[in-house]
């Protein structure tokens, strides 16, 4: 197996609760509780969950654009939560990210041009001829017109805009690209045309994507592997086909049995997740899903599952699997 | 809901109808949108002429003592041929003393104005981006300052620095940034949400770079409209003070001193208070329209 | 309720002190010997350093702060170079007035800027709305001590409907307080239109709206009791004007207050007085925005959850 370009241990990020008449800390919301996964070179690694299940954040603290509470994140032989600032502003130029809101992540006070040269002019690279060019042939590669440079941000439709904030992040020729739901703000229309350039873009400049979303579909079309958040905390991990045709984990299984089915004849069971989601500030003892699985069992709610290799490369936390239960659960 | 470009924040306003061709077309498009800034404007404009071209269109020296400036009994004359708006109590000319008047207003309005601006933008923003214990302590600062009556406060420290000129505008700039830090820090905080924001330190840019380059462009609609109005109350501050004698000192001629010495003689001489008076309403009046078109223009969210 | 309130408490205690603080150093930065501005210019070296050693003046810097902090607190607010006599005297024997005063400007405010701010709302973006919003803008430009000496001129000497100057009752008090209460009411107007808006933008206002409820009725029963509380807020602020602009009023009318207290001690260098008119005038303001704060969260239950 080849060595992994991206490594994540024990990442966790806790923001504090602040109360009372002298602002005192009360609690931790557990944005990110403990997540390790590892990322490979060239492939697409989809982290699908809920909206507030911590999948956005766990993509700016490895970024550092939040600073981690305790854990590492290793990029090649460097570990980035050891650098100091300037060191890890260098170390940018190889992690980029593409941000959610086509909107709002375009600066409306500046010319598009100006805005793909400033990631070059930051870290002092090419000459300002040179980064011209760069920012032309970025937009064309991201399909649009080179002469879109001259125009200011709020002349482009959503799908442009995202377009923009694509070539943006390629500017720096980085290995790592973070795509925090890159098309949730798109039209469906839209939506597939910019999956396909981001594959497109894969492929001829040999990135590795981590790519944050909430639907599934978009995330399996996409994905090499897929990694399942729930409360902060990892639930599965799988190459893409293993976990949409055999998903392990109770919630993996009640996701996707949300996601509608081509055929409406086909016969499926519909798994419904009853209870809210639980607060991240004050998450359950022992597995957090306990509250709402349909398997739960004693031992679910004082015990946290440990991460274990089901199959090969198939990761999951849950207690049905391993020594508890045998066989797993009944389909 | 994303940052306004400094443009016509809303060009619908502008552009309802047939879109206008030509730049004049334009023009007249926003004057009739926007009425009171082209009125404001084109006093304050009038004034910064009257200020900067005192010498060439004043009538007379404004401290020279007419021989011919008083009459039998010693009073001062109404306006006549030689002295358009009359004359005060010392025999001077009214109009040229109005005219030289206008200069001390617009210099200490003017660089009052940008004192506080400094200061206000400064510790606005590194309240608002950095947060944290530094936010608190400044803002904490900012609530003593406001605490204060302004004018009163002002009229202490002058008094107790002694009266002159630039003790008036540094009085004023010094204690006046309070508001503008205010407004800014607010601005900071929302634009610092933004996700360009978190693209720009995304891509390895510096604090300052980020500061500089990113949030300061968006805050300006804001800074640009607080210090245009806040000219307006510095003159009106400076008058204030001139009037109280601890701000321009005679002979050398304000519209507040004026008022000052206007006002022992009023019954006699009204032009005295009525010209100095009406050319200080409507210096304030126009810097106050201009800023609050400009206000409507930028970005009308911005206070109300 | 409890905590918001004990920590709008310490905010302003905070506030308070350095506001203390501010006015000391301002008192003892001034240019000049506060010891030989006591004893005047012929007294010899020794008497000045012996009214220095007296004040506690030969002790650092902060030993001097908290002596003048403690004097604050037992109601000591110094003696007037002038005369001689504790500042809280000068002060106390003219408060009345001012208050009187400022009390008359208040109303004035209220009397015009509710109205002016209501026609405003109503008549939104209609000619009315722009002819009170530009005079308005007016008023908010007006040197109110002009102002003072045209209604002087005009009203008083011309007219002969009110008294020139001083005190003596109502009378005396109407062009003064009108004087000061033309600038504030333009502020009123601005603000009681703007909240007026946000409320008629509300769903329970357009709710009342298609229930047919009389626009009259819209306007004074649903509207206007959550239009007025933004005025509350406003209270504390406009303290802190009003008294500002009484230096200037007490000044141009003859008016016994302690704006023109301050006045007089300007123009003797009467230090002590000027920056305890000051102080006062600040812990003023402070006080009124804490009970206003508190007001306001009685009425705005929301308040305290942020």
């Amino acid at each position: 197996m080849t060595e992994a370009l991206l490594r994540v241990s024990n990442l966790k990020k806790y923001f504090p609760i602040k109360r009372g008449v002298l602002r005192r800390t009360v609690g931790h919301v557990r944005a990110v509780d403990d997540v390790s996964f590892e990322v490979f070179p060239g492939e697409t690694l989809g982290i699908v969950g809920e909206s507030g299940c911590g999948k956005s954040t766990t993509g700016r603290t490895l970024l550092r654009l939040l600073e981690p509470t305790s854990g590492e994140v290793w990029f090649k032989d460097k570990n980035l939560s050891q650098l100091n600032k300037s060191e890890m502003r260098a170390m940018r130029q190889h992690l980029q990210i593409v941000f959610q809101d086509p909107y709002s992540s375009l600066n409306p006070r500046y010319k598009v041009g100006t805005i793909l040269s400033r990631p070059m002019e930051v870290h002092g690279l090419y000459t300002p001829k040179q980064r011209i060019q760069r920012v032309e042939m970025m937009l064309e590669r991201c399909g649009l017109n080179p002469s879109a440079k001259d125009r200011y941000p709020h002349q482009f439709s959503g799908g442009q805009r995202q377009r923009i904030g694509i070539a943006r992040a390629l500017t720096l020729n980085p290995s790592v690209l973070v795509l925090d739901e890159p098309v949730s703000a798109l039209d469906v229309s839209v939506q597939s045309q910019i999956i396909n350039l981001l594959e497109d873009l894969q492929e001829e400049f040999k990135l590795t994507y981590l790519f944050i979303a909430h639907d599934l579909s978009v995330v399996h079309h996409i994905s090499d592997r897929v990694a399942v958040m729930y409360l902060g905390q990892l639930a599965e991990l799988a190459t893409s086909d293993a976990l949409f045709s055999d998903p392990l984990h109770p919630y993996t299984q009640a996701l996707l049995s949300a996601i509608p089915h081509p055929d409406p004849r086909a016969k499926r069971e519909r798994i419904l997740l009853s209870g809210d989601l639980p607060s991240p500030a004050n998450p359950p003892t022992g597995c957090p899903f306990h509250t709402r699985c349909a398997h739960a069992m004693d031992i679910c709610r004082k015990q946290k599952p440990v991460w274990r290799e089901e199959r090969p490369g198939h990761f999951v936390a849950c207690h049905l699997y391993g020594s508890a239960v045998e066989g797993g659960i009944p389909r | 809901m994303s940052q306004l470009p400094l443009q016509p924040a809303n060009s619908a306003a502008v552009a309802a109808g047939p879109r206008p061709r030509t730049r004049s077309q334009r023009l007249w498009k926003l004057m009739r949108s926007y009425p009171s800034m082209f009125i404001g404007g084109f006093i304050v404009l009038v004034m910064i002429v009257v200020a900067v071209f005192a010498p060439v269109l004043a009538p007379h020296d404004p401290l020279h003592q007419f021989d011919n400036g008083l009459n039998q009994m010693g009073m001062p004359l109404g306006p006549s041929h030689q002295f358009l708006l009359g004359t005060d109590p010392e025999g001077r000319d009214v109009l040229s003393r109005v005219i030289f008047g206008a200069r001390v207003s617009l210099e200490v309005g003017v660089f009052a104005a940008l004192i506080s601006l400094v200061i206000g933008v400064v510790l606005g923003v590194v309240s608002g981006y950095f947060g944290g214990w530094v936010d608190m302590v400044i803002m904490r600062f900012t609530d003593i300052i406001l605490a204060f009556p302004f004018l009163l406060f002002v009229i202490a420290l002058v008094a107790i620095l002694q009266p002159s000129v630039a003790n008036v505008y540094i009085a004023i700039g010094v204690l006046g940034w309070a508001q503008m830090a205010r407004i800014i820090r607010g601005q900071v905080l929302q634009v610092k949400e933004f996700e360009y924001v978190q693209a720009a330190r995304a891509i390895g840019a510096r604090a300052g770079f980020i500061i500089f380059k990113e949030i300061l462009p968006n805050v300006l609609a804001p800074v640009i409209v607080f210090t245009t109005l806040n000219v307006g109350t510095n003159i009106l501050i400076e008058s204030s003070l001139s009037f109280l004698g601890i701000g321009v000192q005679p002979p050398h001629p304000s519209w507040g001193n004026m008022l000052q010495e206007g006002m022992t003689v009023m019954q006699l001489a009204p032009w005295m208070i009525y010209v100095p008076g009406l050319s200080l309403l409507l210096a304030v009046l126009g810097f106050n329209l201009l800023g609050d078109g400009l206000r409507d223009w930028l970005d009308p969210r911005v206070g109300k | 309720m409890l905590a918001y309130i004990v920590r709008r408490l310490g905010g302003a205690i905070v506030v308070l002190i350095g506001i203390s603080m501010v006015t000391f150093l301002i008192t003892f930065a001034v240019p000049g010997d506060p010891a030989r501005m006591i004893v005047g210019p012929h007294a010899s070296m020794q008497v000045v350093e012996q009214v220095r050693h007296n004040l506690g003046l030969d002790k650092p810097l902060y030993i001097q702060y908290l002596n003048y902090m403690g004097r604050l607190l037992h109601g000591n607010l110094g003696y007037s170079y002038n005369d001689n006599l504790p500042v809280w005297t000068l002060i106390r024997q003219r408060m009345g007035n001012t208050a009187q005063l400022a009390f008359g400007g208040w109303i004035v405010e209220l009397a015009i800027g509710i109205p002016f701010g209501l026609i405003s709302a109503l008549r939104h973006q209609k000619l009315s709305d722009y002819v009170v919003s530009f005079l308005a803008t007016f008023g908010f430009s007006l040197p109110a001590f002009w102002l003072g000496m045209e209604l002087i001129y005009n009203v008083a000497y011309k007219l002969h409907w009110f008294p020139i100057g001083g005190t003596g009752g109502i009378r005396h008090l109407v062009l003064p307080a009108v004087t000061l209460g033309i600038v504030g009411a333009a502020f009123y107007q601005r603000l009681i239109k703007a909240s007026m808006l946000e409320v008629f933008d509300q769903d329970y206002i357009r709710t009342a709206r298609a229930n047919g409820v009389p626009p009259f009725r819209v306007t004074f029963h649903h509207a206007f009791r959550n239009g007025i509380i933004p005025a509350v807020t406003y209270a504390g602020m406009d303290i802190s004007l009003l008294l500002g602009g009484v230096v200037l009023i007490e000044q141009v009318f003859n008016y016994p207050g302690v704006g023109e207290l301050a006045y007089m001690s300007i123009n003797n260098l009467d230090v002590p007085v000027i920056m305890a008119t000051v102080l006062l005038a600040a812990v003023f303001v402070v006080v009124a925005n804490f009970v206003v704060d508190i007001l306001y969260a009685f009425i705005d239950p929301r308040i305290t959850l942020s």
